[in-house]
């Protein structure tokens, strides 16, 4: 008995080990999409996902790059820096993984940044746009211009077209005290007032002791600086208060959510960004008709069209960098002049991407095309 | 402008008020903190949002919306508590217990409803009244009115029915009241299931004044109830009403006059105060 039972385990083993000596499957490329993929910014995360999906199925069908095919890995750091860093540890320590796409905050990707570099993974983010996030590193790079270069902006529309007496209020992190200092310094540069600067925090429900303050400073005009969902609850208070001025936004209100949750109540209102719809190039259009055959009834937007150029771009730069990571960082930082969607793409000595800005107006429950902001 | 900012807070603090009385049922009978209470309350909004989707009025799909989610605070004691209080488990088990329910209520509702934010329907239409400077919405007002009604009639059921004579005496004392021959396990269930159909009148109030519902609504909310009971003095449910009343009005002021920023560590700050000057709560006795 004793004997059958070792001959069984033996015979066991042989088979395991025969199994294991299999032909390896064709070797493939790993790009990861990191971003809140739960919780209160769950669409976004699922844009990045999405332009990233639609990119990666158009390269692999045309033969992937270099004869290998990409994968997508999708991990969810819940649009929190504490979960970005467990995220880009696991990132960092999977030696597959060639780049990341993500993540959404400048809070998290900084978060994450430290642990990237060190791992010399490239990180690109579709959407954040921290002045100074590429500067601590040299694997992070950034598919949003700068607030430095488009907050500013709608401080010169503001005084250009509406008014001079300016009212703000923005989301106290890093990216709502940038934007709202270089809106701030840039509007008072035009002769402008700020009659009211209010903060709230990210996830604050109730806005109407700030914009109470707001009401009583008596403001031509009000630049809100905050994610959708305060976005949206702000606009609607405001309202509700009496506080009726023309808005204006930061691009991260370009989302169909928030028109679902505020389109009524935020008509009329400005915001500057870099992809829109309705933008009468040939490219916009036929990425249009690309994404909606894939994901039926959707409409894209900024970051799935961001998602989707930085696949093309990380293509290109595996096809010279192959499966070394610090390799395909070097490709990427060439790139120069690309022609994507969202426009003409290059990088400069800060990984930082240069390319053009719109402004839009909310007409009739929807972004619309406006002007080019020069 | 002061009106405004009194008119915001009274008005928050009206569904402070409504969820704080949850605790204080609770509390009052079973001296455990109810944790489940805050994913109640985030239930209560999206029985609301359903049956208001479904296009029911606003009265009876306030008054169904109520009742599901009573009768899910009812399950919440049946299956967390019940067990426990049966094999005479002590209160910190319980306390754990419902802390565990909690989550469990609120990782149903993320795999039920998924995780986006969703828009309230609107039941009624509603206007903007202006009193001088100072804004009011019909909304509001309902949310006041309807606060305020629920509260006195909580108050009329405790003091002036034999229920609620019941439920009282419980309170003193459970062993006793068993043995003047109150049935306490239903007096129990019926804390629960009043405390979380007030506690979703307050999530379909405050869904309808957001105009959004969403599963992690429920864990702010909870924290600022249970803030508002232990402020008002646990237990009591006008020392809940009152306590509700004081954070949402110091949450407006101190975010106007003070710091927009700190208006929830002015209103924890206000409860660090009052607990170290008055450690039984602005309307608790001696402890006991």
């Amino acid at each position: 008995m004793r004997r059958l039972i070792v001959f069984l385990l033996v015979a066991v083993m042989v088979i395991t080990v025969a199994a294991g000596c299999k032909p390896k499957p064709p070797e493939e490329l790993v790009i990861a999409v990191a971003g809140p993929m739960t919780g209160n910014l769950a669409q976004i995360g699922t844009q990045f996902k999405e332009g990233v999906e639609l990119a990666v199925e158009e390269i692999n069908k045309a033969g992937g790059v270099n004869g290998k095919k990409i994968r997508v890995e999708i991990l969810d750091d819940k649009g929190d820096p504490k979960e970005a860093a467990n995220v880009a540890q696991k990132l960092a320590s999977d030696p597959k993984v060639l780049a990341v796409v993500g993540h959404y905050s400048s809070s998290a990707c900084f978060a994450g940044i430290p642990i990237y570099d060190q791992a010399k993974l490239t990180m690109i983010t579709p959407s954040a746009s921290h002045p100074e996030l590429t500067d601590p590193s040299i694997y992070a790079f950034k598919m949003w211009t700068s607030f430095k270069v488009y907050a500013p902006k709608l401080a010169d529309l503001a005084i250009e077209e509406i008014g001079t007496k300016i009212a703000v209020i923005y989301v106290y992190n890093d990216w709502g005290i940038g934007s709202k200092d270089a809106f701030v310094a840039r509007a008072k540069e035009l002769g402008g007032t700020i009659v009211a600067e209010e903060r709230f925090m990210d996830g604050d429900k109730d806005f109407k002791a700030q914009l109470t303050k707001i009401k009583a400073a008596k403001p031509d005009v009000l630049m809100v600086y905050s994610y959708y969902t305060e976005g949206a609850l702000v606009i609607q208070q405001a309202k509700g208060l009496g506080l009726d001025v023309p808005l204006l936004g930061s691009g991260t209100l370009y989302e169909r959510e928030f028109l679902n949750l505020a389109g009524a109540e935020a008509e009329g209102m400005y915001i500057v960004t870099e992809f829109v719809l309705d933008d009468p190039k040939p490219s916009v259009k036929n990425f249009l008709a690309k994404y909606q055959a894939k994901f039926p009834g959707k409409q894209p937007g900024n970051y799935q069209a961001n998602s989707y150029d930085i696949v093309y771009m990380l293509a290109k730069a595996m096809e010279k960098g192959g499966t070394d990571r610090a390799a395909i960082r070097n490709a990427l930082a060439a790139t120069q002049g690309y022609q994507g969607v969202t426009g003409e793409i290059s990088f400069d000595a800060r990984r930082e991407v240069v390319k053009s800005q719109v402004f839009l107006k909310l007409e009739g429950g929807e972004f619309k095309y406006y002007r080019p902001a020069p | 402008m002061f009106l405004q900012q009194l008119i915001n807070g009274v008005t928050l603090g009206s569904v402070y008020g409504l969820i704080a009385v949850g605790y204080a049922l609770v509390f009052s009978i079973l001296e455990i903190i109810n944790f489940a209470h805050g994913a109640v309350f985030m239930l209560g909004a999206f029985s609301g949002y359903l049956l208001y989707a479904a296009g029911l009025p606003l009265i009876p799909g306030l008054a169904l919306a109520m009742i599901i989610t009573g009768f899910i605070g009812l399950m919440v004691e049946r299956v967390g508590i019940r067990p426990l209080r049966m094999r005479r488990a002590g209160r910190v088990s319980s306390l754990i217990s419902t802390l565990g329910m909690g989550i469990l209520l609120e990782n149903t509702a993320l795999l039920t409803f998924g995780s986006e934010i969703r828009a309230f329907p609107k039941p009624f239409k509603q206007a903007v009244l202006a009193f001088g400077n100072a804004h009011i919405s019909t909304l509001e007002i309902a949310i006041l009115a309807l606060a305020v009604v629920l509260m006195v009639g909580l108050t009329l059921f405790v003091s002036r029915t034999k229920i609620g004579t019941a439920l009282r005496a419980c309170a003193q004392d459970m062993d006793v009241a068993e043995l003047m021959g109150v049935n306490t396990n239903t007096i129990i269930g019926l804390t629960f299931f009043v405390g979380s159909a007030l506690a979703a009148a307050g999530g379909v109030l405050i869904g309808m004044n957001y105009n959004l519902v969403q599963p992690a609504m429920g864990t702010m909310a909870g924290i600022k109830g249970f803030t508002a009971s232990v402020l008002g003095g646990r237990g009591l449910i006008s020392g809940a009403v009152l306590g509700g009343f004081v954070l949402g009005i110091a949450e407006s002021l101190g975010a106007a006059y003070v710091h927009s920023g700190y208006r929830d560590a002015i209103a924890f700050g206000l409860l660090v105060i009052i607990l170290i000057v008055k450690p039984t709560g602005l309307l608790g006795g001696r402890a006991r």
